[in-house]
């Protein structure tokens, strides 16, 4: 009887810590919001025709520079631009642009959010240049960014450069580095909600030499993997030509790379000559034939650096009587996402060391279908008529695409990335703490 | 020797109880008198009778004669002198018995010294003849008696020989007869005390001497000066000795000082009688506080009195007033004699054991050992010092604490502590102020800590970041000196003792209250063993004085104010006791015990809640705010760690370091002492505080739940698991080396054990990762230099917290600074509209927020470094912010629209700023409209136009809004009467509580003879 006080009291000590237990269930402090910011997409230069591919007609839009800043449903799976850059409330959906030039060539880049940093690999700013660099503040405060570029002598002076809030500003190549003939153009936003495009359109004279949309990878990287690359042969009577490509890269860190570039082709994944171990110098944009000896097809690269780099392939194509270019560039790691691809019907490349993915379509008329891809180092996949959009799931490990299209005007080219990620940001809360040093 | 003539003239007033003794005195010295006069003023004993019994001639007077004119009239009653005779007056008083001796070595020193005409003996206690009164007199500059002896002086020869002074006391006096009537005897308005420093000044300025023979001895009773008989004497106003005593001081210095001294000497003996009451005051002896006003009133009233007697003096000084400047002790002797004292008093108060032990031991030592000359004085003597346990483990804990302390030694801020404000005056300033500008403006209550620290910060000269400095530097000094005059309760283990109390300066709590700046637990910490030493014996709280009841509440109370989660501790054990009180009373409360205990117990109780009003009251209108600990809201460790004694949170002891406190209380629980009473009540104290820690809160600005934060009741049950280790551990060797081996030797082992490591992990922590504290002495500053240029702006602050994976935001709205120390505990509630508006802006959704932001008057927006990029395109994008500046300490954009502190609006909707006129500062209006005020509303806000108060109301926005019907001058105020009533009423409550907690000061009439002597 002596015991029961010490013991009953034990026996409370552990009725308390069980209570106390539950009831501090894990109080977190912080609170987040998960949203996905509106992206934006490409002005439509002069002469050329510009729709957006979104995967709902409910899709909430407004025109850059509009009186209203309310957004309003676009209403069809296919919104005709005019010249002016569109802002979309994708949540979550990365809708592509398309522009052409009728007849002469065809350019795709994706709608995406506003990022600090964007590096175009492409264009030239020589007397055939009729390229542009469009920048678009989509904010409703002025933004301010710097613009660095880089050509086959070495950087240039960096230009500032200053947007009104809700306005958008086209900068012709020529002007930024007048000569260049090897340019990569690295926008890098100081303040304000800025998102730049490039569109590299060439002519000599009257005769037009093509054009396309240079899509923009966020950094530099050691590993840079560019997966759709069309390699087309133009037959001249009896004779077969293989068009050809060149690699641009830059290495804009203090030391030279050494690099090697992996063809990965259906024919089986090779390093073409001269293409092992191959120094590049830091500081100058250079530009290497690349002429992989293999059938007609698609293929795709990846190159692996000892100091990041960007790297972006130049290819011809020939279709139609037509002769066009199209720039491949770098895709990030295949994530799960979806893309309005109304009226593409766009062909994806897969490429990975083990290809499995499955690709959940919508069709326009509310159809759905389900896809598995899979395959060894390069997989392809034809996106049906008709079909809306495209859901990436159940994605393997280390797998890169991108996507071709084809017109009787062209080819273009995009990657297979999210153009708008979820943006998971603290909700923020009064705390007066925030005050002391 | 034959020349002297000796008149002995013995002044009798109620003096019956030392005549009988006086008379044998004076008939039976070596150099007997040559003639003997009493002079009695109207006695009411048998004094008279005593004196006609022993032959002696009696002048019988009135009761209400003085002392200087019943001499006069024994002097007039005198045959005429003899010429050629030196004759002289001994002035006797029938409470002072001269020894046998005292004549002839008087007359024997005047004998060689003509210029002398005053001489005194040395004066002794009546009871104790070893206790020296007095060597001759003097008077101090504000008023004071001086002696120039230490108090209770041993007379060991020590003062012996012929000293010159200003005067001698009239007891004893011998007094050549020619120059006393020369000089017109001792002053009439004298009629009582000090007539014998004045009688002595003016004999000095008349050219003679004045000497203290101390061959000549006396001892004196004292009888009036120690109110054993009542003064009756006509000038003396409600016959109070003191009043007399105090007004007689004031009189000898205005009338014998020079006259350009008087000014300064009137401000003196004026500001000195009201310290001097205040102290009577709080020693609750308001009559003597009466006399020290009285008595300067009654002098200042009769200035006639004064010019003549100045003038009297000026015709008979024939020397410069200068000579006797020697004598007059200088002020630094005062306060040096005054420290002294202090320091002494308090010593022995801390220390009463110690204080015997160190002095005691050599006495004692010297006295009973042979001296040998032939061993060497040991020289060594302060390593014996190491050997004492208070002291080994003192230095121990100052060491600790100097290398703890390396990277605070400075202007302190971090974890729950906000930034110093410079000085006392801004703590003051903060405390007094109706209206704080904390974010959107404050009318709460300053707690009554602020007060306190700026009283504590007056010791460093009004330094305030010196204090908080020290304050954290001497912390675990003060938990070991206080807990160890806890623990001496005990044991009479000294060793025991000073572990136990070194223990409880580096327990969990104790780190984690210094780490983490929390000032609120240190001040628990340093007080809680004050508090359980002066709440003994709680249970018969009937046999507890008054005083020790108003001590205990003073102790809540001030706790209290720094944590308040005290409040409710008290309540509990209040209730708990009340109750108990009931079962004990038969559950009847008309029982007297029930009756006499629940008084007190109630007095504890309120007097809390009282003397930290209105802040206090706010606290029960939201009781939520009483779990919360002052200065800024940190999470607690959670509940685990508090049921290990450790509060957690930053700047804890890491889990690994666990202290032995639960394990203590869970062996103490089977324990047959007391300890086990102790372990169970401390017990659960840590259940309380692990179940407080599973719970969150919000408040003191931070809206971020944070787990509760239990340092005070975990406080609580770390003092009890130490007080319950030594009981347990007090004479445990000695009873395990009288038991087998049983459980008693594995639990005492295992203690020491697990004692001994956490002592060891706890200080190697404290010696590494712990200096590197959250609280670290700290110069940077939140907002850059020129957003603190404008003082009424405010700015909304955002910053980025937490890991680099999970970014966190927090923002607050800054007022020209920092926060600093005070402000959390007074910031007001949360603005859910400026909470909104910030979120939209966080989630790029915030289209409107700058309008929301330039309503509440906010000017700027700055994102402090490292900023987050996203935050601050969405910024850039969101429109309505203009970039001003971006630098290392991160980004500025000034909100878009109208913003400011008071906004103009017409009768059309036009906004505009109103500023004050660069000239006159004067705020003008244009027209009528209204005027928004951008502050929390607050009834006591006002616009004044013309001397009329504009009509106001509460916006949407919840901001005060003033319509105003013309154009005109207006002027914005907060009328902050109600906080100065508040705070008068506090003073009050505070003054009266600390005159009744204090130990109360005792008459003279009280103090009995034996103390006296």
């Amino acid at each position: 009887m002596k015991l029961s006080r010490p013991l009953g009291l034990i026996a409370a000590l552990g009725a308390v810590v069980l209570a106390t237990n539950l009831i501090h269930s894990t109080v977190s402090g912080e609170k987040f919001s998960l949203t996905y910011p509106p992206v934006v997409c490409s002005p439509v230069p002069s002469g050329l025709t510009g729709a957006v591919s979104l995967s709902s007609t409910k899709m909430p839009l407004r025109v850059i520079g509009s009186k209203s800043l309310a957004l309003k449903a676009a209403k069809k799976l296919r919104y005709t631009q005019r010249d002016s850059a569109v802002v979309i409330d994708a949540q979550g959906v990365t809708p592509v642009s398309f522009q052409v030039r009728l007849g002469k060539w065809v350019g795709t880049s994706l709608c995406s959010a506003s990022t600090a940093s964007q590096w175009f690999v492409g264009g030239i700013a020589d007397v055939t240049t009729q390229g542009k660099l469009l920048l678009v503040n989509s904010g409703l405060s002025t933004a301010v960014a710097d613009i660095e570029i880089w050509n086959e002598s070495g950087p240039e002076l960096t230009r500032a450069v200053t947007l009104k809030a809700d306005s958008q500003v086209t900068i012709g190549l020529d002007s930024l580095s007048p000569g260049s003939r090897e340019l990569v153009i690295h926008v890098i936003t100081r303040s304000g909600r800025l998102s730049a495009f490039l569109s590299d359109e060439r002519g000599r004279g009257l005769k037009a030499l093509g054009g396309d949309l240079i899509n923009s990878t966020e950094a530099p990287a050691k590993i840079v993997n560019i997966p759709a690359i069309p390699h087309l042969v133009r037959s001249v009577g009896n004779r077969k030509t293989t068009l050809s490509h060149t690699l641009r890269i830059l290495n804009p860190g203090e030391f030279d790379a050494r690099i090697d570039v992996k063809v990965i082709s259906t024919d089986g994944s090779f390093i073409p000559v001269g293409f092992e171990n191959k120094s590049i110098a830091r500081g100058k944009v250079l530009a290497l034939k690349l002429n992989p000896n293999m059938a007609a097809g698609k293929f795709g690269i990846s190159i692996s650096s000892d100091q990041p780099i960007v790297a972006g392939i130049y290819s011809d194509t020939y279709a139609y009587n037509k002769s066009d270019f199209i720039w491949s560039t770098a895709a990030p790691a295949l994530t799960e996402f979806k893309i309005a691809v109304a009226g593409l019907s766009p062909q994806f490349i897969f490429t990975g060391e083990s290809v499995d993915v499955t690709i959940n379509l919508a069709y326009s008329n509310g159809k759905r279908g389900v896809q598995r891809v899979r395959g060894q180092d390069i997989a392809l996949f034809q996106v049906p008529e008709g079909v809306a959009s495209v859901t990436f799931s159940q994605i393997g490990r280390e797998i890169y695409a991108g996507a071709l299209v084809s017109s009787k005007s062209g080819y273009g080219y995009f990657p297979l990335a999210s153009g708008s990620s979820l943006a998971k940001s603290s909700i923020p809360t009064s705390n007066i703490r925030v005050l002391t040093p | 020797m034959n020349a002297h003539r000796v008149t002995a003239i013995l002044v009798v007033h109620d003096g019956a109880t030392w005549l009988p003794e006086v008379v044998a005195a004076i008939t039976s010295q070596e150099h007997s008198v040559d003639h003997m006069i009493a002079v009695d003023t109207g006695s009411l004993d048998s004094s008279v009778k005593l004196l006609k019994g022993a032959r002696i001639p009696v002048i019988q007077m009135e009761r209400t004669v003085g002392f200087g004119e019943a001499i006069s009239n024994a002097v007039s009653s005198l045959p005429a002198m003899v010429p050629g005779n030196d004759e002289w007056l001994w002035i006797l008083h029938d409470d002072l018995s001269p020894a046998r001796g005292a004549l002839a070595a008087l007359l024997e020193a005047l004998s060689t010294r003509p210029n002398v005409v005053m001489a005194g003996p040395k004066l002794l206690g009546w009871h104790d003849h070893t206790h020296l009164l007095e060597v001759g007199i003097s008077i101090a500059a504000n008023g004071a008696r001086w002696t120039g002896l230490e108090p209770s002086e041993y007379d060991q020869g020590q003062r012996d020989g012929i000293h010159d002074v200003l005067s001698v006391s009239t007891a004893g006096a011998l007094i050549r007869r020619d120059v006393f009537e020369e000089l017109g005897g001792f002053d009439p308005n004298l009629e009582l005390f000090r007539d014998d420093v004045d009688f002595g000044w003016r004999v000095r300025v008349a050219g003679h001497g004045v000497i203290a023979v101390t061959d000549a001895v006396a001892f004196h009773a004292e009888a009036s000066a120690s109110e054993r008989r009542s003064v009756d004497v006509e000038g003396a106003f409600l016959h109070r000795p003191r009043l007399l005593d105090r007004r007689n001081a004031a009189y000898v210095l205005l009338v014998n000082s020079s006259w350009w001294i008087l000014p300064l000497l009137t401000l003196q003996i004026l500001s000195g009688a009201i310290f001097r009451s205040v102290g009577y005051l709080f020693a609750k002896l308001p009559g003597y506080a009466a006399d020290e006003i009285l008595a300067i009133g009654t002098l200042f009233l009769h200035p006639a009195e004064l010019i003549t007697a100045r003038r009297q003096r000026r015709k008979l000084r024939l020397i410069s007033p200068r000579v006797i400047s020697p004598f007059i002790p200088p002020r630094w002797t005062q306060i040096r004699l005054s420290w002294s004292r202090s320091l002494s008093w308090m010593r022995s108060q801390i220390f009463p054991q110690e204080f015997s032990e160190i002095t005691d031991q050599p006495l004692v030592a010297q006295s009973l050992e042979d001296e040998d000359l032939l061993v060497p004085a040991n020289s060594s003597s302060w390593r014996s010092l190491f050997r004492r346990p208070l002291f080994l483990t003192f230095f121990l804990i100052l060491v600790i604490s100097l290398i703890w302390a390396r990277n605070r030694f400075g202007s302190l801020s971090g974890g729950a502590l906000p930034a110093q404000l410079p000085g006392a005056r801004d703590l003051w300033q903060s405390y007094l102020s109706g209206w704080h500008y904390v974010g959107m403006g404050s009318s709460a209550a300053a707690p009554p800590w602020i007060a306190l620290l700026a009283i504590l910060s007056f010791l460093f000269f009004g330094n305030v970041p010196l204090l908080i400095s020290f304050l954290f530097f001497i912390t675990p000094l003060v938990l070991f000196l206080t807990s160890y005059l806890l623990l001496k309760r005990f044991t009479e283990n000294h060793w025991l003792a000073s572990l136990s109390a070194g223990l409880y300066a580096i327990s969990p709590v104790a780190i984690t209250a210094i780490n983490a700046g929390r000032v609120s637990t240190v001040v628990v910490l340093a007080l809680l063993p004050i508090l359980i030493l002066i709440t003994m014996g709680w249970s018969h709280v009937e046999k507890m004085s008054w005083r020790r009841i108003f001590s205990i509440a003073l102790l809540i109370g001030v706790i209290s104010s720094f944590s308040p989660i005290a409040f409710l501790i008290s309540v509990v054990i209040l209730g708990f006791s009340i109750y108990q009180d009931y079962v004990t009373s038969h559950r009847n409360i008309k029982e007297a015990l029930f009756k006499a205990r629940i008084a007190k117990r109630l007095a504890v109780l309120f007097t809390p809640l009282l003397l930290t009003a209105p802040w206090s009251f706010e606290l029960l209108r939201t009781p939520r705010r009483l779990l919360l600990d002052s200065g800024f809201l940190l999470s607690g460790g959670g509940p685990n760690l508090s049921l290990l004694g450790n509060p957690g949170g930053v700047g804890a002891l890491p889990w690994w370091a666990m202290s032995p406190i639960a394990f203590v209380l869970l062996i103490s629980l089977f324990s047959i002492t007391r300890a086990r009473v102790i372990a169970e009540m401390s017990l659960v104290f840590l259940f309380f505080a692990s179940l407080l820690s599973a719970f969150s809160i919000s408040g003191h600005g931070t809206y971020a739940p944070a787990s509760l934060y239990s340092g005070t009741l975990i406080s609580c049950a770390t003092l009890g698991a130490i007080c319950a280790s030594v009981i347990l551990l007090d004479q445990i060797r000695e009873r395990l080396i009288a038991t087998h081996l049983n459980f008693r030797h594995y639990s005492a082992a295992l203690l020491i054990v697990v004692t001994t490591i956490y002592s060891v992990a706890s200080v190697s922590w404290i010696f590494s990762e712990g200096a590197n504290s959250p609280v670290r002495s700290s110069t940077e500053s939140v907002l850059p230099a020129f957003l603190s240029v404008e003082k009424d702006a405010k700015i909304l602050v955002i910053r980025q917290s937490g890991s680099i994976s999970s970014p966190s935001l927090s923002f607050y709205i800054a007022r020209g600074g920092d926060i600093t120390l005070g402000e959390p505990d007074v910031a007001p509630a949360e603005n859910i509209k400026i909470t909104q508006a910030v979120r939209e802006l966080a989630d790029s959704t915030g289209i409107s927020s700058s309008s929301t932001l330039a309503a509440y008057g906010i000017k700027y927006l700055f994102v402090k470094s490292p900023v987050a990029k996203n935050i601050t395109r969405v910024i850039d994008g969101l429109g309505g912010f203009t970039r001003a500046s971006s630098t290392g300490a991160g980004i500025v954009w000034k909100v878009s629209g109208i913003s400011g502190s008071l906004i103009y609006t017409d009768l059309k909707g036009n906004r505009s700023l109103i500023t004050p006129n660069e000239i006159s500062q004067a705020l003008l209006v244009t027209g009528p409209g209204t005027i928004t005020l951008t502050e929390s509303y607050s009834r006591h806000w006002q616009i004044l136009q013309s001397g009329s108060r504009l009509d106001r109301t509460k916006s949407e926005d919840g901001l005060p809004v003033f319509s105003v019907l013309e154009a005109g001058e207006v002027s914005v105020l907060f009328d902050g009467s109600l906080r100065r009533g508040w705070i008068s009423l506090e003073i009050i409550f505070l003054v009266t509580t600390i005159v009744l907690a204090l130990p109360g000061g005792r008459r003279r009439r009280e103090i009995s003879e034996e103390e006296l002597a």
